[in-house]
């Protein structure tokens, strides 16, 4: 793991127009990412995750209101990505930055052949890059990126119709368009979800192996904690779009500090356990009318009164362990 | 088309009705379709009240009073034979949405069932029977086929809807049919199949539901269409007869003296805007209701 | 692709079936409605003779069946008889009726294609903004109005109020040529005579872009909705995320997928231009085959009835056929026959 931090988001709040007002969907989110790292974002569906990558790479609904620093060091220099103008965002997308999109099938442009899809990327990149490039040149790339994901073939399938091909091979063309060009950070929304568990399973070591072989930061965003614990270095966990606890994989396993954490893991079963858990309580979280305090404790079996009026900041329990929750916080 | 079981024996009617009636209410143009619907239909019903002049709807001649502009005494003017053209509006939009309703009254469960059993009994001798038949009906387009009918029989507002109605049936048996085929492979007819339903059962008690929504929303919009038929029969003459006013004939009729007396075609055909503009509000807003309603 | 051309031909093949079903079922209810074709033709005056010896001539005094047949055998060599109404044979009105609604049908559904997907993705990449809205409110004025009343307002305006276009007939120029292809502008064109070109055209503009509204307001519609639904689609917001700049993706990414609706619709629209072109020949007195059938109606002109059946019958079928080949090329899902 090399030092230096990349990416630091600091207080980042979300926020939507809907029919019925503004649906408050992200909640002073906080969290770096250094160099190199690979850091899982777990929670349940609807907590918020997508939005905050959406949010990281700045293509979220027009409607949608961001407040709060994002930024990203770029040669040294730390920029905050919601300062930067039209030309310096797209520079950054076409450099820095990329996503791997959650449903392959909908994450391609049905009308036009994989390998236009392909060479648009690369193309994007080596202008931003201001490289100068042949027609070739872009082919022999895109042909490199499909073989990196091995895919079998790959100049059929760059005139191929995604259609055409199985959802196991249009999620690998959908990585092999983030990798093509070098990046330093790579998002994941939930890779492979919408396939067969044995895909998914190639899928995500196929997207570990180039992650680590050209050193790049990794955010991987699941509803699993199985899936985030083989893969990640560090984890966050969002509840109702704020992150309650993060900390380093063995150490969120080993010893996990929030409420709802701990239930999580008691969701899961276990092999000569005790059969399965009940579950947890309550409902979702209302993102237009969101309970004060704590967005947790409606669900918390531990909540007093404190956590219906303020709403937690994270503590620090050393060694990169962090929690959003009064039960911890110091001279409460 | 993705086809959901909308027939949700789960909520009571009440509580779906009233659901429905909030959401249709949030929007503004369907209101405005609503109201503009309910306005156009109540002016119909009551017109011997609202017309200012209701025998000028008959056989009367007032030379005296003819080719006003509009006034205060005639809103819309007078035409050539000095009758007062408000009046005469008012009183063509009876034949005018009667049309509307008889056609799509007859022609909808007359198409939608063809198109049910032809796609129930999908393969059959049946099926190809309905299916060749639908598609002579379909060879032209519909506003020359409903041409063609109505002037091979006497000119008269009966006739005139009995053209177009022959004509529509086989849109909504098209329809109806697309759905009937992807419906056949729904495990729920199968099960209905196996415990001995018969076909009259399955084809309107367990098809038929899941198809209404579809069916209601084009039916809404193709009163406006339906409509505009109409006028173009009466355009040439084939609908309602003088002297009983209708609009497709007030503009043929006013055609010839533009642009000196204009009022003689723009009122009738500012009324037949309104009144597809209104039902396609209608329409518009039915659809959307329908869609949520699956989304959700 | 040999399958799909099969599959084509047998469309094809259905489509004139179902024609010649159509011309059955027309030429029986023509035959058994009451009222003597022979006696309309000739009037009131003429003795029962020469009724009589017209109907033998029109061949009305044989079986149904026989006289259907050799109708048939008779249209298969191109001719379908003589037209009552004006006395010519229906072959010889045709060419000369023909041509005129087809130069305007063409010219209309251009306008239409063109301008009304144009309109959609002007609204689309102002959406939420004044302009579109006022396109938005204009396209559905546009789609609820008749076709008729869209010809007598532009008469009105550009005929009466600002008279810069002539509103009556093709041309104001006696034509000595014998013509080429019938239509007009094509003709003139071909003979570089640019004048009458220009003559034609003007003549034209207004009728074209008066039958031409309905479906332009309906295909903006249609586009700008497809092109919303498909901004929040996945692969539009991937292509953001990866770089590619927003005008290529609006104008090259999105376009494609968005067009196909609109396009597929044409084929229905095709229909009513065909049927809406009567009202715009008989307002703009423009000869052509739309008018010139529904006098035949009126007059129940039989032979003439169902030559114009036939013929847009037969334009339907290719028109649809036209539309297809046009949504293939753009839909890549359609021409590989995609998976199952």
């Amino acid at each position: 793991m090399n030092a230096g931090r990349l990416l630091s988001v600091e207080n980042l709040d979300v926020d939507f127009g809907v029919y019925r007002g503004r649906s408050r969907v992200l909640n002073g989110i906080s969290f770096n990412v250094d160099k190199g790292e690979k850091l899982g974002l777990v929670g349940e569906t609807g907590c918020g995750k997508t939005t905050t990558l959406r949010a990281l790479m700045r293509v979220l609904d027009p409607n949608a209101r961001c407040s709060g620093k994002i930024l990203y060091t770029i040669a040294g220099q730390d920029k905050d990505i919601y300062a930067m103008n039209a030309a310096e965002m797209l520079h950054l997308r076409r450099t820095e930055m990329s996503m791997i999109f959650q449903d392959p099938t909908s994450a391609l442009n049905p009308v036009f052949t994989v390998g236009e899809q392909i060479s648009s990327v690369i193309r994007a990149n080596l202008v931003a890059k201001q490289e100068s490039f042949s027609k070739n040149s872009v082919t022999e790339k895109a042909v490199k990126a499909l073989a990196d994901v091995f895919l079998p073939d790959p100049e059929r399938i760059l005139e191929s119709y995604p259609f055409q091909l199985s959802g196991g091979m249009r999620q690998r063309i959908c990585i092999a368009m983030s990798v093509a060009t070098e990046r330093n950070l790579l998002l994941a929304d939930e890779p492979g979800t919408s396939l067969d568990v044995t895909i998914q399973d190639q899928i995500l070591r196929l997207i570990n192996t180039l992650v680590e072989t050209k050193g790049m930061s990794f955010i991987l965003v699941s509803h699993s904690l199985g899936v985030v614990r083989k893969t990640s270095d560090r984890i966050c966990i969002m509840y109702g779009g704020t992150i309650v606890e993060s900390a380093r994989t063995a150490d969120l396993f080993a010893s996990p500090r929030h409420p709802y954490t701990r239930a999580l893991l008691a969701c899961v079963p276990k092999l000569g356990g005790a059969g399965i858990a009940e579950g947890i309580p309550g409902e979702m979280v209302n993102y237009i009318n969101p309970p004060a305090g704590c967005r947790f404790h409606p669900r918390c079996t531990q909540a007093f009164r404190a956590c219906r009026e303020i709403q937690p900041r994270p503590v620090a329990l050393g060694d990169g362990h962090a929690v959003s929750c009064h039960l911890y916080a110091t001279g409460s | 088309m993705n086809i959901r079981t909308s027939h949700r024996r789960g909520i009571p009617l009440k509580e779906r009705m009233g659901q429905g009636w909030y959401r249709f209410s949030r929007s503004k143009l369907s209101i405005l379709g609503l109201a503009g619907a309910a306005l156009l239909v109540f002016a119909a019903v009551f017109a011997p009240i609202i017309a200012p002049y209701p025998h000028h709807a008959g056989k009367v001649v007032d030379f005296a009073n003819a080719n006003q502009p509009p006034s205060l005494q005639n809103l819309c003017g007078t035409d050539t034979m000095g009758r007062d053209v408000f009046s005469r509006i008012i009183y063509a939009l009876r034949s005018t949405l009667l049309m509307g309703v008889v056609v799509l009254s007859v022609a909808v469960p007359f198409g939608t069932s063809m198109g049910l059993i032809a796609g129930y009994f999908q393969g059959s001798l049946i099926d190809s029977l309905i299916t060749r038949l639908t598609d002579i009906f379909l060879a032209i387009p519909p506003l020359i086929l409903a041409l063609v009918v109505a002037s091979l029989l006497k000119p008269n507002l009966l006739n005139a809807m009995l053209a177009i109605t022959v004509t529509w049936w086989t849109w909504y048996a098209r329809l109806a049919y697309g759905m009937a085929t992807s419906l056949n492979r729904e495990y729920y007819i199968r099960s209905a199949q196996l415990s001995g339903a018969g076909w009259i059962h399955i084809v309107f008690r367990e098809m038929l539901p899941n198809c209404l929504s579809p069916i209601l929303t084009k039916m809404t919009l193709d009163i406006g269409i339906v409509i505009m038929i109409g006028a173009a029969l009466s355009f040439v003459g084939l609908g309602e007869q003088p002297p009983a006013p209708s609009l497709g004939t007030m503009i043929s009729d006013g055609a010839k003296y533009m642009p000196t007396q204009w009022w003689l075609t723009v009122f009738p055909a500012l009324t037949i805007m309104i009144i597809v503009l209104s039902f396609n509000l209608l329409g518009d807003s039915f659809r959307d209701l329908f869609s949520t309603e699956e989304k959700k | 692709m040999g399958s799909s051309s099969f599959f084509a031909f047998k469309r094809v093949l259905w489509s004139l079936a179902a024609l010649v079903g159509l011309s059955l079922l027309i030429f029986t209810l023509s035959r058994i409605i009451p009222g003597d074709p022979a006696r309309m033709a000739l009037g009131p005056r003429a003795t029962e003779e020469a009724v009589q010896e017209l109907r033998h001539e029109l061949r009305l005094d044989r079986p149904l069946p026989l006289q259907y047949v050799s109708w048939l055998a008779s249209v298969l060599k191109g001719d379908f008889g003589l037209s009552l109404m004006t006395m010519r044979s229906v072959t010889q009105d045709i060419k000369i009726f023909l041509p005129a609604t087809l130069e305007l049908v063409l010219i209309a559904a251009l306008i239409q294609l063109i301008f009304g997907i144009l309109l959609g993705v002007l609204s689309t990449s102002c959406q939420g903004t004044w302009l579109d809205y006022l396109l938005r409110i204009t396209a559905y004025l546009g789609v609820v109005t008749p076709s008729f009343v869209f010809a007598i307002l532009f008469m009105l305006l550009f005929g009466f109020l600002f008279p810069v276009l002539p509103v009556m007939g093709r041309t104001s120029v006696l034509l000595q040529l014998p013509p080429i292809t019938g239509m007009l502008i094509a003709d003139s064109l071909l003979r570089g005579d640019f004048s009458t070109m220009w003559n034609a055209f003007t003549h034209l503009i207004l009728p074209a872009t008066a039958l031409a509204m309905n479906g332009m307001s309906q295909l903006a519609r249609i586009t700008r909705s497809a092109m919303v639904d498909n901004l929040g689609k996945d692969y539009i917001v991937m292509e953001a995320a990866q770089g590619i700049s927003r005008k290529k993706i609006f104008f090259h990414y999105l376009l494609r997928p968005s067009i196909i609706p609109a396009v597929s619709v044409m084929a229905l629209q095709v229909g009513s231009l065909f049927g809406n072109a009567f009202l715009v020949e008989s307002i703009f007195n423009w000869p052509g085959l739309s008018r010139y059938g529904v006098q035949a109606m009126l007059f129940k002109d039989l032979n003439a009835v169902s030559a114009v059946v036939c013929i847009i019958g037969c334009v339907f079928i290719i028109a649809n056929i036209v539309v297809d080949i046009l949504v293939a090329v753009i839909d890549p899902r359609i021409r590989l026959k995609a998976g199952e």
